[in-house]
């Protein structure tokens, strides 16, 4: 079942199209990672599934309602950056947003910190928190109107890598028990083999979608690389539809599969003395799709 | 919306120097004219019995006046922060409308500013009486909640008119040092608009705020006037009113009715202009 779906979104600001004619559509209960290099279009793009801005172009219907109001109630967000206040603590933040919604029930609140275990800092000032229990915090204000699908823009940046693991920790277990849909941007792209489906924003428009799997064999190959050996005999002797070349670290082999790589191997054990054998990245479908200039 | 005017209370009243500096403007006019304006005053004015109870209690309108501008903006002043640190687009997305979100910053402004303007006036009240045993009676509490009541209506609107145009905290403080310096100049506490020249005197008369401060001196100066002036001819109460800003020159001295319809019809104003920006110019 699609729970959002997104058709020839656009904005414009003023000389610049942020977001050019996207679509997407996204399956209930799937994790979903937004990837794109920095003012690809990934917050703006955001914002507007979760009605903050208003498209200039373009249809978003999530859990087949498109009326704005209707959608926030089937929407949690975690913004970029912190939006809850530093003065008040954790319960009192919490208590005041859930009050904003009507027909919540007091243990909402109970029931949220629990599910972010937050139990133990539940009185402290979210001020005096770190990152780490911020950004749960976050989530928690997120949970708290219960929604069908939850947006995280870019929710563990900044964050060490214990904390980024239980974050996923959490969406995992959301995901699963709750069977809450996910869509989040990140910027680490290794946390994107996770997820169910991932799209790839470039230039305002989306230049790929798949899982991680998908994209990792359409856009990237597999590197042997022969790094000590008779390498010029192994140039020489392989078949010419075998794309080779010699770099400084060695001889560079590209091959379409690790099974094509055991046969070179197998094939030319004689003449090898030190090898390395590498899959296709995450990151090098980033590059592949998105170049490597810096903005 | 009482959640978010109940949470920016909360914001208010937690901290503590964000108070202070929004009180400071009413406490430097108290200390200038204890340390200041009071003497000359009262030399001024020795052939009126009693100056002394009847300048205390003038003292003491001017700084509510400038009591509700300057806490009521500190209360509107949270919308900014809150544009600022994207906190808006958080309550955005709840099922509250822009309507309901401006009236909560509106709503606890109001409250802030009457809160703030009870504190003054207790705090006033008390050292007026131990210092200079002024006489105010308890009979004019009604009237004078209703005004600050109203006072602080009217400032938070005027202000959330200001704040709604502003995006960011840098420009908020700019914007509140000069109203915060300028009040006491403009309801006429600083120095009293019979001193300045008529330039300054129309500039006053411009100003809504020197019109709550003339009620709040009818109400808090009206036994001690009458008593003082019990014995002088009525021209020179008349001219000690103008002098002081209790009541101004218009074609004749304004009356208190007329100074209630300008805090009225300013209140209502500005909030019109509010509506106008906030439905037009959303998003």
């Amino acid at each position: 079942m699609t729970i959002l779906q997104a058709t020839e979104l656009t904005k414009v600001y003023k000389d610049t199209i942020a977001v050019d004619h996207i679509n997407l559509n996204i399956k209930a209960g799937d994790l979903v990672a937004f990837l794109g290099p920095n003012g690809a279009g990934k917050s703006t793009t955001i914002k507007m599934l979760t009605t903050i801005l208003k498209p200039d172009a373009g249809t978003i219907r999530i859990n087949n309602l498109s009326n704005p109001n209707k959608i926030r109630e089937n929407i949690g967000i975690v913004f970029q950056e912190s939006v809850l206040d530093d003065e008040l603590t954790v319960k009192e933040n919490l208590v005041s947003r859930a009050q904003m919604y009507p027909h919540l029930s007091a243990e909402r609140v109970e029931k949220v910190i629990a599910s972010v275990r937050a139990q133990s800092f539940a009185d402290k000032l979210y001020g005096a928190l770190s990152g780490g229990q911020k950004r749960r915090i976050d989530i928690a204000r997120a949970l708290l109107n219960d929604p069908r699908i939850l947006f995280l823009d870019e929710p563990t940046t900044g964050l060490d890598i214990q904390t980024r693991s239980l974050i996923w920790e959490l969406l995992a277990q959301m995901q699963h028990q709750e069977k809450m849909t996910i869509f989040l941007t990140t910027h680490y792209l290794e946390e994107a083999e996770q997820a169910d489906d991932v799209y790839i924003i470039d230039h305002g428009r989306i230049v790929a979608e798949g899982t991680a799997a998908e994209l990792k064999e359409k856009y990237t190959n597999n590197v042997l690389l022969i790094t000590a050996g008779d390498l010029n005999a192994i140039q020489k002797d392989l078949p010419h539809n075998i794309d080779c070349r010699q770099t400084a670290k060695g001889l560079l082999i590209n091959v379409a599969s690790a099974h094509q790589g055991i046969r070179l191997l197998n094939n030319y054990i004689e003449k090898i003395t030190l090898f390395e054998f590498r899959q296709g990245s995450m990151d090098d479908v980033f590059i592949k799709l998105t170049g490597r200039e810096i903005r | 919306m009482f959640a978010l005017t109940k949470r920016n209370l909360k914001l208010y009243f937690r901290d503590h120097s964000g108070m202070f500096f929004s009180l400071l403007s009413s406490l430097i006019v108290l200390g200038l004219y204890i340390l200041f304006l009071k003497n000359g005053m009262v030399k001024n004015w020795q052939h009126v019995p009693n100056t002394k109870k009847l300048l205390d209690p003038w003292l003491m309108g001017g700084m509510l006046s400038v009591t509700a501008t300057t806490t009521t903006l500190m209360g509107t002043a949270q919308l900014v922060k809150d544009k600022e640190h994207h906190r808006f687009n958080d309550f955005s997305i709840t099922p509250l409308n822009s309507f309901s979100i401006q009236l909560g910053y509106f709503l606890s402004a109001v409250l802030i500013g009457f809160i703030m303007q009870i504190a003054v006036l207790i705090v006033t009240w008390v050292y007026f009486t131990s210092v200079d045993d002024i006489a105010i009676s308890l009979r004019i509490l009604p009237n004078l909640f209703s005004l600050m009541l109203l006072n602080s209506f009217c400032a938070a609107s005027l202000n959330l008119l200001i704040v709604v145009f502003l995006k960011k905290v840098t420009t908020l403080g700019t914007v509140s040092t000069i109203i915060g310096t300028a009040t006491g100049f403009f309801a006429g506490v600083y120095i009293p608009i019979g001193s300045l020249p008529h330039a300054a005197q129309t500039l006053i008369k411009l100003y809504p705020g020197a019109y709550s401060a003339s009620l709040y001196r009818r109400i808090l100066m009206h036994d001690q006037l009458t008593a003082s002036f019990r014995h002088l001819p009525s021209e020179q109460a008349v001219s000690f009113k103008k002098i002081l800003g209790i009541g101004f020159q218009w074609n004749s001295l304004t009356t208190s009715s007329q100074e209630l319809m300008v805090i009225i019809t300013v209140m209502f104003l500005a909030l019109l202009l509010v509506g106008v920006k906030v439905t037009k110019f959303e998003r």
